[in-house]
């Protein structure tokens, strides 16, 4: 990995991501409730919770693409407060990967890639192409690097939105839901990429109802339900001994059959 | 009095590179205008989209001969002294800002909210956003519409010259004046009109077709 410098005071020995009673309202409707949460480096953390339970805005506050109104979010010690102005700053570190994978349509593959480490981190082409192409290989998707994204199946467009973030070389990567939108057969490919980051101690709070993932993979399983965290705990508790009755009603519906 | 109809034509056509002259002004600045609002409402959402609704609103809402008015006896009472071609090049600037502007806000608008959160989370700025990913998405959609309005605005140069400027209309009133031959002089201009609008059409149904093929 390449050194390099960010201009915000981030604090190597802080939590990677912390989240202390974070409220967000949607007019009336309450989506997070008292949201805490603490992230280590290298920590593998699931997310789960039934649709509405507001898993997805709790993910997508801590790189800011939504704004809470009370409590704090951290990232390395840096509170994300109104009006922050160097929250690029902050995204550069947080790589995020979305259910409809969000790749730029009018791109190849490798420039995908390569546009943001060259017009955010200011880095040659060449270099950036050979980061990005280390990277493709990486998803096994090097052979598709000069085709457009309409050109790739699902599971391949995603895996080559996990690469797009990570030529970023983030410290944190987020997943929203990202093998929801794939045909069952893709979703396993997209998996095994996952998988082999959680091994290289890739720090990740993935957003997922797979729940053979977060048994696996995951260090910690938050389970979320109407905006609050209810229960949290390393998988093997969750799965087999949860406390909650809504994590245990949750769990019988989707392990159920 | 002998004057022949290849030499009005001439006369015409010459008055006609005015036309396209004013046409070149009002698009490049309107162009340019119309960026300048898009960039704003993006960029500044609170100020920006309501300044651009009721910029858009005015001028859409006022007839563009009244605009021209406007600008052709409003600007001497604030000291500027104005020809002709300038309250026309000004007045229809500010006409194809608002048209243009309200186009593009459609064709920006229409690319997904997933584009806008994926560079952003990749930590570009908004005038990377714009620049890299948002506006050359954009660009392909406004293609049609834009050639669409750019004919347009070559007719409505017309109205320049009632404050004057010597466009094709204008040349067309001098020349009726002088030969009596209504018929013929404007039977010519709307020649003129039509050859210098219909390659415009069939760009855009041309590039229209294109676009269609290629989703």
């Amino acid at each position: 990995m390449t050194a390099r410098s960010n201009p915000l005071p981030l604090d190597a020995n802080a939590p990677m991501v912390e989240m202390r009673n974070v409220n967000k309202w949607y007019g009336n409707f309450q989506a997070l409730k008292n949201v805490s949460l603490s992230v280590r480096k290298g920590e593998r953390v699931v997310i789960c919770g039934p649709s509405g339970s507001g898993k997805s805005t709790a993910i997508r506050c801590i790189n800011w693409l939504e704004h809470h109104q009370e409590g704090h979010i951290l990232i390395e010690g840096v509170e994300l407060t109104p009006g922050f102005k160097n929250i690029d700053l902050i995204r550069r570190e947080v790589g995020m990967v979305f259910q409809q994978f969000n790749l730029f349509p009018h791109l190849t593959i490798l420039q995908n890639l390569t546009l943001a480490p060259r017009k955010v981190r200011g880095i040659g082409r060449q270099e950036a192409e050979e980061t990005a192409m280390r990277y493709l290989k990486r998803v096994r998707i090097a052979e598709q690097a000069h085709k457009y994204p309409s050109q790739l199946s699902g599971g391949q467009q995603q895996r080559v939105a996990i690469a797009r973030s990570l030529c970023m070389e983030p410290k944190v990567m987020l997943f929203d839901e990202p093998t929801s939108a794939l045909d069952p057969e893709m979703i396993k490919e997209v998996l095994d990429v996952m998988i082999q980051l959680a091994e290289e101690h890739m720090t990740m709070i993935c957003v997922t109802h797979e729940m053979g993932f977060a048994r696996t993979v995951a260090d910690t399983v938050v389970f979320m339900d109407h905006g609050e965290v209810v229960e949290v705990a390393p998988p093997k508790t969750f799965f087999s001994a949860p406390k909650s009755e809504r994590t245990r009603a949750f769990l019988g519906q989707i392990l159920g059959h | 009095m002998n004057i022949s109809v290849i030499d009005i034509l001439w006369f015409l056509l010459a008055a006609a590179r005015w036309t396209l002259l004013l046409s070149a002004i009002a698009f490049i600045g309107g162009g340019i205008g119309a960026l300048l609002l898009l960039f704003l409402r993006y960029a500044r959402p609170n100020i920006g989209v309501r300044f651009m609704n009721i910029y858009v609103e005015i001028l859409q809402g006022t007839p563009l001969l009244l605009q021209l008015f406007l600008v052709f006896f409003g600007l001497p009472l604030l000291g500027i002294d104005v020809s002709p071609i300038l309250a026309a090049g000004v007045a229809l600037t500010l006409y194809a800002s608002a048209f243009l502007g309200e186009i593009w806000r459609g064709c920006v608008d229409a690319i997904g909210r997933g584009q806008w959160e994926a560079s952003a989370s990749l930590g570009m700025k908004f005038v990377a956003q714009m620049r890299y990913v948002i506006l050359p998405q954009a660009l392909k959609i406004a293609i049609p519409p834009t050639v669409g309005f750019l004919v347009q605005l070559v007719k409505s140069t017309a109205l320049a010259s009632i404050v004057g400027f010597n466009e094709l209309i204008k040349a067309g009133q001098i020349v009726t004046n002088a030969t009596f031959q209504p018929v013929v002089v404007y039977g010519l201009v709307a020649l003129i009109y039509f050859c210098m609008c219909f390659p415009l059409t069939y760009c855009a149904r041309l590039l229209e077709r294109k676009l269609s093929q290629s989703r």
